[in-house]
């Protein structure tokens, strides 16, 4: 299998994808960048961070759009589209990849503020009345004075969705 | 008044599909036959297991002592419950009033990232400045190796003119032994005179070795075989010979 071969495979392993520092606020809705398949010097940190970081910032910006063009303008550029209507322009032009990730989580990615106001929100959000995976309980049953799931103890029939007084009516 | 008209309407929506599949199916029950039958002897739907189904586990009775005393302890953590709640709640609150709260954790966010908006902008202005530097540099360079090369495609441009005048001048100067109208007669017994003869061989020196002997004017039948002519041992005298030192001599 010629993809298992060099660092192709390796981008996309579950735990270099989880090693992503770009994690954006929620004022980003759209992400754009322009970098060339065949750089120069100055041109190549844009490709290389493609390269290597465009899965990790999909991993973990699922709710942002991430747009590439490719060989469309001389200058390397990264172009963020925020909620309220502004855009925020970078110019990759001689920078490393590294120096490009720093940048871009510095300036749009999560800072310490905005993490811990989430935080606070996620607390105040969790309510002991919702049910799920994500909640406290799992199911009403576990509820106490609640009667089991019937996948455990049938319920009467009376109390289940099938149950019809004349089966010929409808 | 409308849950009352849309419940009569269904009501009557159902009566009405009743009747007509009563109507088409003479009072057979037709509803779901396209369902797929069951296997016989084996439901679709497997009930639970008889180790599952009806196993409810029963605790075993605690003793009235012991149930009071969790009783007591219930009553007491979901008391210490409500009064770390109306705590929290009421430190909400003073962060809220003090400027510590959510809203107010938003608007500082807004202003951070103004704040780091504008020191990419800052970046971003810098790096033009640099960049509109280097390509003036750049523009200027391009400009000096192309004015280079003008120049010397110029200067061979005048080369190459001033040899084609030379040779335009001699050809002019040489232009006085062309044949012409007027000459023609002339050069024609001149040619006769002298006649130039290229059926020759050469060595490797310059020798020329013209056999059968070159001859101005010819005389009898001329040879119509000549492929063996020339396949002859060279040094043996069989026709003229002109050496090429000799000849670069009389040059």
């Amino acid at each position: 299998m010629p993809f298992m071969h060099g660092s192709m495979p390796l981008r996309r392993t579950f735990f270099y994808l989880q090693q992503g520092k770009v994690k954006f606020r929620d004022n980003v809705n759209v992400f754009a960048m322009g970098f060339h398949k065949r750089p120069t010097e100055e041109q190549s940190g844009a490709r290389d961070f493609v390269y290597w970081h465009w899965a990790q910032l999909q991993y973990h910006n699922p709710k942002v759009q991430l747009v590439k063009h490719a060989d469309k303008v001389i200058t390397p550029f990264a172009r963020a589209y925020l909620n309220d209507g502004r855009e925020v322009l970078f110019d990759l032009d001689g920078m490393k990849r590294e120096e490009i990730e720093d940048t871009l989580a510095k300036t749009l990615g999560k800072t310490e503020l905005v993490e811990r106001r989430e935080h606070l929100e996620s607390i105040a959000k969790l309510n002991p009345a919702d049910f799920g995976s994500k909640n406290e309980r799992q199911c009403m049953c576990e509820v106490q004075g609640q009667h089991p799931c019937t996948g455990l103890l049938r319920a009467p029939k009376c109390m289940t969705g099938k149950q019809r007084w004349n089966h010929n009516l409808i | 008044m409308l849950s009352c008209r849309i419940s009569t309407s269904s009501t009557a929506r159902c009566l009405l599909l009743a009747t007509s599949q009563f109507n088409s199916a003479d009072g057979i029950q037709k509803r779901q036959m396209g369902r797929r039958q069951p296997k016989q002897g084996k439901p679709p739907i497997l009930p639970p297991s008889k180790k599952v189904l009806y196993h409810v586990v029963h605790a075993p009775w605690q003793k009235p002592e012991d149930v009071e005393e969790l009783l007591w302890r219930r009553h007491a953590y979901n008391n210490a419950v409500l009064s770390i709640r109306e705590v929290f709640r009421a430190e909400l609150a003073q962060n809220a009033s003090h400027g510590q709260g959510i809203e107010a954790m938003k608007e500082a966010e807004a202003v951070e990232l103004d704040d780091l908006i504008a020191e990419n902008q800052k970046r971003n202005e810098e790096k033009r400045a640099v960049r509109e530097a280097r390509e003036d540099e750049m523009t200027k360079e391009t400009k000096r190796v192309i004015l280079d090369e003008i120049q010397v495609e110029l200067e061979k441009r005048n080369e190459e003119k001033k040899m084609a005048e030379e040779e335009v001048r001699r050809v002019i100067e040489r232009s006085d032994g062309f044949v012409d109208r007027q000459n023609l007669e002339t050069k024609i017994l001149e040619a006769l005179e002298k006649p130039t003869i290229y059926d020759f061989a050469i060595d490797r020196a310059g020798n020329k070795y013209f056999v059968p002997e070159p001859v101005k004017y010819q005389e009898g039948t001329p040879t119509r075989q000549k492929g063996r002519l020339y396949d002859q041992t060279l040094g043996t005298n069989h026709g003229y010979v002109e050496e090429a030192a000799k000849k670069e001599q009389s040059l």
